[in-house]
């Protein structure tokens, strides 16, 4: 085959031009490069050093991202890299949540006594973080099955390796062994699905009219197998009903730090990949084969607040609890993208963006008390809140604004959720929305009753054993400062829906 | 280049998504297991191989299997290196009989 030396050309200018929007990728991979390079030398100094450059590199790839964003009027959604990648505001809304994400993660294995000083994996441990970041930037940004699946599993791998840091903990192992499989076996599930979208779309780009105008000729059926062998890599993503079973013991086995970052930042990369795929849906598939989608996505969702929910209730330990708490929140954002609307982007942005401020600082929660107090399980945690105070409150708090009750920001989040189900329920009067919106709010009641476990047993169980009492001064301090933007956003919503306005104004 | 029809190769691709699928649920041993995987990932492969000729100029299916395999390799390094430890820590690879069985 020939190419022409003009069009080459054109190609390669194009490439060149697209490393204006590569800002955070090229820093993360640079400061990856940085981390390893710096891992080789015995310096007892450098090696403490290590946390520190990871977070530079971390903070400056979120300078880079807040410039995307400053300003977001005057800018256009750029394809770059011959139509592999796109620039555009959900991508680096998205990046940013990312980035801050980063943050949090270090700031939290700096607090963690297993991870401070002497483990042993540092050098990789931040390395994989950089990797994995760059992975999910890379994930948010792509239009192109390829670059797609290739960015998906950059994520994987670094997860994988993440999750068994901790190799004297008996869990990490089971749990690392788990989660590869499962997770190698939902990409590949993916990859399948994907080959026949490539095959019958007739392209690689998804964002393609003519590639949606081929699929609209396939009967429903097959569409719908085709459409939920490639969800399969997603929903594994965002911990979605039938393929959530990896969450509770990479939850239960996994350092803090690292399980919150995964109950966050891929769970925000899976939704941009998934919120992209439905606005294309949107557009161009024919509307028999849309409603056909929007029962599919609808039925995920009533399944996964179903079983997140239910499962909840039965959980013992705190971070199995949590881990089906994650699952029944990806069922609310499920719930709200099932309209296949496009008013839906905002109120899933802003859930999104505070459920990344409720996860660090309940992971942070459960960090103290199994590092700090020993507790593991929630029955322990009997008489806690009498002797630590500051923490029994700071808990109260998080608990509150996980299960969306006033005055906290995941209150703000689920109305805004749960109005703009409302909205399209009014708009379309589907009953299958209207389905989703009241399990939405009796599933609300039902995590109430395994959220409100935790303050009951801190505060109203004796507990006759007097231990002595830990120093909780660090702790204490970092834990406030997190749950700080729970209260704040629920006092001044208008800060963070501004933002998200101009961005989705910005993705179209 | 003699025409190879498009159905049968779907078919055997189909075939071995199954094979794959089956050797992932119905055996126990982690290595099994990551063989009945690595099979899927060839279904996939095959398929994409098979719809390049829609479109032969682009190359798009084989530049994709190209990738796919290099990263099914990686993943499966990562995956050998984590069974490795996990038979050093249990002394068995069965999925069954590792872990505390707190499963829900």
């Amino acid at each position: 085959m020939n190419i022409s030396a003009p069009s080459l050309i054109a190609s390669l200018t194009d490439i060149r031009n697209g490393f204006a929007f590569l800002g955070p990728e090229l820093i993360l991979s640079f400061f990856f490069l940085l981390l390893v390079g710096l891992d080789l030398f015995k310096s007892r100094v450098l090696k403490q050093a290590l946390p520190f450059v990871a977070l530079t590199g971390i903070i400056l790839g979120l300078l880079t991202q807040v410039n995307f964003l400053h300003q977001l009027a005057a800018k256009q959604t750029t394809v770059f890299f011959t139509g592999l990648l796109i620039s555009d505001g959900l991508a680096h809304f998205a990046g940013l949540l990312f980035s801050v994400a980063g943050v949090l993660t270090i700031v939290l294995s700096l607090l963690s006594n297993q991870l401070r000083l002497k483990f042993s994996g540092r050098g990789e441990y931040y390395a994989y973080l950089l990797v994995l970041l760059t992975g999910l930037n890379l994930m948010a940004k792509s239009v192109n099955l390829l670059m797609l699946f290739v960015a998906l599993e950059l994520v994987s791998i670094a997860s994988y390796l993440l999750t068994t840091t901790l190799k004297k903990q008996q869990n990490a192992l089971e749990s690392g062994l788990k989660y590869i499989l499962y997770g190698t076996l939902a990409s590949g599930v993916m990859l399948y699905g994907m080959s026949f979208l490539y095959g019958f779309g007739g392209s690689l780009s998804f964002t393609d009219a003519a590639f949606w105008t081929n699929l609209s000729r396939l009967n429903g059926p097959f569409f719908l197998v085709i459409f939920l062998l490639t969800f399969a890599g997603f929903l594994f993503k965002i911990a979605a009903a039938p393929f959530h079973f990896w969450a509770p013991d990479v939850y239960a086995g996994a350092p803090a730090p690292i399980v919150a970052l995964f109950a966050t930042a891929p769970k925000i990369a899976g939704f941009v990949v998934i919120i992209r795929f439905l606005a294309q849906i949107k557009s161009y598939l024919v509307p028999a084969l849309q409603d056909d989608v929007m029962v599919l996505i609808g039925g995920i969702a009533l399944l996964t607040l179903v079983i997140g929910n239910f499962t909840a209730l039965w959980q013992s330990g705190a971070r199995r609890l949590l881990a089906y708490s994650s699952v029944s929140h990806a069922g609310f954002i499920l719930a709200a993208l099932a309209a296949l609307a496009t008013n839906s982007t905002e109120a899933v942005l802003f859930y999104l963006s505070v459920l990344l401020f409720m996860n660090f600082s309940v992971f942070l929660l459960v960090q103290i008390f199994e590092e700090r107090l020993q507790i593991f399980y929630i029955k322990d945690l009997a008489g806690a809140g009498k002797n630590y105070p500051v923490l029994g409150i700071l808990a109260i708090i998080i608990l509150i604004s996980l299960t969306g009750l006033p005055p906290t920001a995941g209150f703000t989040s689920k109305l805004l959720l749960f109005t703009n189900i409302w909205q399209n329920y009014s708009a379309t009067g589907s009953p299958l929305l209207l389905t989703l919106l009241l399990a939405g709010i009796l599933l609300t009641g039902v995590a109430f009753f395994y959220y409100i476990r935790i303050p009951y047993f801190l505060f109203f169980k004796r507990n006759f054993s007097s231990e002595k009492k830990v120093v909780l001064g660090r702790d204490n301090i970092a834990l406030s400062l997190l749950t700080l933007p729970l209260l704040l956003f629920f006092f001044q919503p208008a800060w963070l829906t501004e933002l998200i306005r101009e961005v989705v104004l910005y993705s179209k | 280049m003699t025409n190879i029809p498009l159905i049968p190769v779907l078919l055997l691709g189909a075939v071995l998504f199954c094979l794959g699928l089956l050797a992932v649920i119905t055996k126990r041993h982690a290595i099994v297991v990551l063989m009945g995987i690595e099979l899927i990932f060839n279904a996939a492969n095959l398929n994409l191989v098979a719809f390049n000729r829609l479109q032969p100029d682009l190359m798009q299916g084989q530049i994709f299997s190209v990738f796919v395999m290099v990263i099914a390799a990686a993943e499966s390094a990562v995956a050998l290196a984590i069974i490795l430890k996990v038979y050093q820590y249990f002394k068995t690879v069965n999925l069954d009989q590792i872990g505390s069985g707190t499963d829900t």
